[in-house]
């Protein structure tokens, strides 16, 4: 827990409370569609923030974590309409199905590296958003709607503290014995198996703990906006969350929600000039990977950023 | 029972054999690509719509007949690929493969949405060059798809013989298996990756060409057909040409030879079951190498 400590000397104290403080002026301070585009960017940041932690600690990129969103928010949605649950029981319940579907999908998908895990959790979270596209009880490609949970205000702060929660939990898991060893294997997978780590039960924890963070998100975007559809668990999502995740820098605690904030906000404002705006998004995309492949990082190490790692962040 | 086997089974088999073909020289594309480079390239799907979209508008504009626009489009196509591997993919090599995976969702993200703006995001459909049908008794078969067949035949046939057969065909499988060695031998590897991306991006523009009749276009294709073959990758195994190709038939034979019976929706779920059931049981899938750490 020496890390912890470190995080809590005061200069670093300091970093963590003024953008929180940011955060939590930003409903008085900026108009409410913005207030509501923020929203929106930190459900999308849980995501991330479960790439995040398989990316940076275990090496592996995954293109499937809008699964966990879109189960969580459907389990909510049935849970809340048809079993008539309280609010906290749905968010609960949500966690424990996305952690059941986690450790069935990590049982597979970690077996293999790279691009290919890639792949195999692209597929995976494909075949989950096929699923609830064609299934008519769960409302079809229409999805379902339900009463609204939260006014904008409230939604926003339960979100943010969702997403300090989770920051919290990506810390934590970071600095335990656990994540040192993940990030041992993530960095040398052979030898970490030769110092006689069990490797694929470390992978597999790690991909049901990652599954954590989107399952927060999704459970809050149903409830928040009374409304879900097969598209929260589709490939769109899952790769805005690795790309929030690449933009902010993957390896890094604010790197995710940075790059989340950024890709929110540059859709918005790009789409409100021209209907073509998605071109833009793409090339603004394979720009950024050809010159920053590092992310904004070296931008925004300048700003705020506690830095978990302090190698170069290899992929 | 022989006449249900005639009218209603082996046309659903054909259609299935071309709808496998067609996926197959997508899927082969990205499976080369993969072998060569370690890299998958997004974008390979977008290739294969936007190949039938540049053939589409010469077809309408310049070019006086069909077939010819095929090969057109493939070399256009061909060109394309060896400019996506110029200015996006080298010089990413060497660096993580993730971020030529994602540089090339980008591509593939402006490419669909380049051809919403450019062509209209409402589907086409084109007349088949060859009309009419073929009967033999009960048997009853487009002529203009048995001709489809032939024409995967022989484009299936030219790249076994390619690889197999040819000294540049022998120089790309050696380049998949070791390419740092095939460079110690004066190979200019290189140039080898560039000609692979236009060899593996005309393919794509052929198979999206001779699908134009049979299945309407629109820009959302390339993100449907680069799904599939990734379900077909992932099937056949990672890099591994024979079992890409085996996939992609079974895939095709699945949808057609499943439709007979069951409803689109009921057959896909059948088809993600299978997959499924083969990743749990064979991670690698029909033909993948083992890793040396599975």
């Amino acid at each position: 827990m020496g890390e912890i400590s470190k995080l809590l000397s005061l200069p670093r104290v300091f970093s963590y409370l003024v953008p929180i403080a940011a955060a939590l002026g930003v409903p008085y301070l900026m108009p409410t569609y913005y207030v509501s585009l923020l929203a929106d960017a930190f459900a999308l940041a849980l995501v991330a923030m479960g790439v995040n932690l398989m990316l940076a600690y275990a090496e592996l990129p995954s293109f499937g974590h809008a699964a966990f969103y879109g189960v969580a928010a459907y389990v909510v949605a049935m849970a809340f309409m048809w079993l008539k649950m309280p609010v906290w029981a749905c968010f609960v319940l949500a966690v424990i199905v996305s952690l059941g579907l986690g450790l069935a999908i990590g049982s597979f998908s970690i077996k293999r590296r790279g691009i290919y895990f890639a792949i195999i959790t692209l597929v995976s979270g494909e075949v989950i958003h096929r699923i609830f596209w064609y299934t008519r009880a769960v409302g079809g490609s229409d999805g379902m709607s339900f009463p609204r949970w939260f006014e904008l205000r409230p939604g926003y702060y339960f979100v943010l503290a969702l997403v300090l929660v989770a920051c919290l939990l990506f810390l934590v898991i970071g600095s335990s014995p656990f994540g040192k060893a993940l990030r041992a294997i993530g960095e040398n997978e052979v030898r970490a198996r030769f110092v006689g780590y069990n490797v694929e039960l470390y992978k597999r924890i790690a991909f049901v703990l990652s599954s954590i963070f989107p399952a927060l998100g999704g459970a809050f975007i149903a409830g928040y906006r009374g409304f879900v559809n097969p598209y929260l668990a589709s490939v769109h999502i899952s790769s805005e969350a690795v790309i929030a995740t690449l933009i902010g820098g993957s390896g890094t605690l604010i790197g995710p929600i940075l790059g989340s904030i950024f890709l929110v906000f540059l859709m918005d404002i790009v789409s409100s000039y021209w209907v073509g705006y998605l071109t833009i998004i793409g090339m603004a995309i394979v720009l950024v990977i050809l010159f920053m492949p590092q992310g904004t990082i070296p931008l925004t190490r300048a700003l705020v950023s506690p830095r978990l790692r302090k190698s170069k962040v290899k992929l | 029972m022989l006449e249900y086997v005639l009218r209603v089974i082996l046309p659903s088999f054909f259609d299935g054999l071309i709808l496998g073909a067609s996926f197959g020289l997508v899927a082969l594309g990205l499976s080369i690509i993969f072998g060569i480079t370690g890299v998958i390239n997004f974008s390979h799907g977008d290739l294969f719509m936007l190949g039938s979209y540049i053939g589409l508008t010469l077809l309408w504009s310049i070019l006086p007949n069909f077939w010819i626009s095929i090969i057109v489009a493939a070399l256009v196509l061909g060109a394309i690929g060896i400019m996506i591997e110029r200015l996006i993919c080298r010089p990413l090599y060497g660096k993580a493969p993730l971020l030529i995976f994602v540089a090339t969702f980008g591509l593939a993200l402006f490419l669909r949405e380049a051809a919403k703006l450019i062509w209209s995001p409402n589907p086409i459909s084109v007349d088949a060059p060859l009309i009419g049908h073929m009967s033999f008794g009960v048997f009853y078969y487009p002529i203009y798809r048995l001709a489809i067949l032939i024409i995967f035949s022989i484009v299936y046939a030219s790249v076994w013989f390619f690889f197999n057969k040819t000294k540049y065909g022998a120089i790309v499988r050696a380049a998949t298996e070791n390419s740092q060695m095939l460079a110690c031998l004066g190979v200019n590897v290189s140039r080898v990756r560039m000609f692979t991306f236009s060899l593996a991006s005309a393919l794509a523009a052929v198979g999206g060409m001779i699908m134009l009749p049979i299945a309407s276009l629109s820009p959302e294709a390339g993100a449907l057909v680069i799904l599939w073959c990734f379900y077909i990758i992932v099937l056949g195994g990672m890099g591994s040409i024979g079992g890409t190709v085996l996939a992609a038939f079974v895939i095709g034979e699945i949808f057609t030879l499943g439709s007979v019976w069951l409803e689109p929706r009921e057959m896909e779920i059948l088809g993600f079951l299978i997959l499924i059931t083969v990743l749990i049981v064979r991670p690698r899938g029909f033909f993948g190498k083992p890793l040396l750490l599975e």
